[in-house]
């Protein structure tokens, strides 16, 4: 690729083309196979119809009320999860004696499906939007905890060795050095916490819920109204893509540092 | 003086004169200090274990909420005997293990197919990110309505679940391959197939394994959503099924069972990570 650079405009063209053909064909099977009758178009309805619907839902305003109230709770499970899991996690390996004590219960729950929790956390708050809210934020706030943990744990000895040689305080040396160490992998467990705090909003909204994305996905399969199911369903993974792009960007601007060292 | 020496040159001979009793106090003293270094390292679950027994018992918390600890070990032993738990255990496992094994199988040979052939790999990419990044449960809906509610459908969500990040690790591995590593191959006129074996593939096993654990977190979250969702066996239904029935104490043994198993599943991975990449570790220790 290197020796190519001199035609960078004609090989970022053909990079577009070998990005889209794909998923291009793709869409033209679903817009081509469902019409000509190839695929059943009750089970798929070709793509033009699916985005008929999606267009009517977004026009009379049925879609942004659902998509508001998952945003709410997700981002508010997400977002305590941040609050807490950051800091505990720092917490948790300030010395080796705190990290070993926590570390069983710490692998104890990070291997747990958060979803089988979710009966005792019904059982204990009801169906309700607190539930919603503690299991999704339980859900992201193992993954960010490890990812802080592990972080700390990667720091290089060097840099601290380094920096108390220079007699930097604590204060200072968390925030030059660890803090800074530690961001990568935190922007990892941002990213891996949302994910499956997207996972944990959709079933939450799918085991009893009466709005929100995942309970319009599952209504509208119940009431066969397949078309709209699909709308749901592109506008859900869009959403799902969109922050973990962002993620992603925010990844590589705050990691600056690190590419160009 | 010459205490000393003697001390220093016949060690054994002395520690031979001591009576036997001593031999013996000293194994127990190593069991004992091994029990109580077990114990510290699990202190917290310990500790967590006897508040579970205490609070209910004397009304801290509600003990309809949350039942004493004895009594939920119990009562999941009695669901161990009359032989009902193991009827849900073995349809999650047969489900489980069907569409994660199915993944690997599917996910492995096309991740290296597609990182030998990179132009291919380039075309494809976009979609394997774009199936990747769509939240699994999202598709769930249109798996049962290609194949019913089934097993058919459950069987092949969690593959979906354990393909997407097989595939991508075992890719990056792939390509990743040191290409010194390659080069000096082919210069000793290896041929593409040893390659693959002796080569690529020892070390494309890391990242391969670091999937494969991803994947098989991903397929215990997505077994017991399908299972919640309509399903009239499993795990994950037999836990909504005690909790709406109020029988606490059995939800909570089931809970409990679902976390071991988890921590079971990955302490087992990573062992067969150590053993598959022993080979790294060694290089490493080589000529130190």
């Amino acid at each position: 690729m290197t020796i190519k650079a001199g035609k960078k405009s004609f090989l970022s063209g053909e990079l577009v083309f070998r990005k889209t053909i794909v998923i291009a064909i793709l869409l033209l099977i679903w817009q081509v196979f469902p019409s000509l009758g190839v695929i059943n178009p009750r089970t798929l309805p070709p793509l033009s119809a699916v985005l008929a619907k999606l267009w009517q839902i977004i026009i009379n305003g049925e879609l942004s009320v659902h998509i508001a109230i998952s945003l709410k709770r997700a981002a508010s499970g997400f977002a305590a999860a941040v609050v807490v899991a950051v800091p505990l996690g720092f917490l948790m390996v300030w010395s080796k004696k705190i990290h070993q004590f926590f570390n069983p219960i710490v692998q104890l729950f990070r291997n747990t499906s958060s979803l089988a929790l979710y009966p005792i956390v019904l059982l204990i708050f009801g169906i309700g939007e607190t539930a919603k809210f503690i299991i999704i934020f339980w859900t992201a706030a193992w993954p960010l905890l490890i990812s802080v943990i592990d972080g700390v744990r990667a720091v290089d000895a060097i840099y601290i060795k380094a920096a108390k040689s220079m007699s930097v305080s604590t204060v200072a040396l968390f925030f030059r050095v660890i803090l800074p160490s530690t961001i990568p992998y935190i922007l990892t467990g941002l990213r891996i916490s949302a994910t499956r705090s997207m996972v944990a909003l959709v079933a939450a909204e799918m085991l009893g819920a009466s709005s929100g994305l995942g309970y319009l996905i599952f209504d509208t399969q119940n009431k066969d109204e397949i078309d709209k199911m699909y709308a749901a369903i592109i506008t859900l993974i869009s959403i799902g893509m969109f922050i973990n792009l962002g993620l992603m960007r925010l990844e590589k601007s705050l990691t600056v540092w690190k590419r160009s060292a | 003086m010459t205490t000393e020496a003697r001390v220093s040159i016949f060690p054994r001979s002395l520690e031979a004169d001591k009576p036997k009793s001593g031999l013996k106090l000293k194994w127990l003293k190593w069991i004992g200090q091994g029990l109580s270094g077990l114990f510290l390292k699990f202190a917290i679950i310990f500790i967590i274990i006897a508040l579970w027994e205490i609070f209910p018992r004397f009304g801290f918390i509600d003990p309809f909420l949350l039942p004493p600890f004895s009594e939920v070990f119990y009562n999941t032993m009695v669901l161990f005997k009359t032989g009902e738990f193991f009827k849900h255990f073995n349809i999650s496992i047969i489900r489980i293990s069907c569409g994660f094994f199915g993944g690997l199988c599917v996910a492995i040979p096309l991740g290296i197919f597609m990182g030998w052939f990179k132009t291919f790999e380039q075309y494809v990419n976009p979609l394997v990110e774009a199936c990747r990044n769509s939240s699994v449960l999202t598709l769930y809906p249109i798996f049962i309505l290609l194949f019913g509610i089934g097993e058919r459908a459950k069987i092949s969500i969690i593959m979906w679940g354990t393909v997407w990040v097989v595939l991508l690790n075992t890719i990056s591995g792939v390509k990743n391959v040191d290409p010194s590593l390659i080069k000096s191959a082919r210069s000793m006129g290896m041929k593409d197939l040893s390659l693959l074996a002796r080569v690529i593939l020892p070390a494309a096993t890391p990242s391969i394994i670091t999937g494969v654990r991803l994947g098989a977190a991903n397929s215990i979250l997505i077994l017991i959503a399908a299972e919640m969702i309509g399903s009239n066996a499993g795990l994950g239904f037999m836990i909504f099924y005690y909790e709406a029935r109020y029988a606490i104490a059995e939800m909570y043994g089931g809970v409990v069972f679902l976390a071991v198993m988890g921590v079971a599943v990955n302490a087992l991975l990573f062992r067969l990570e150590r053993r598959l990449t022993s080979w790294h570790e060694k290089s490493i220790y080589f000529g130190t």
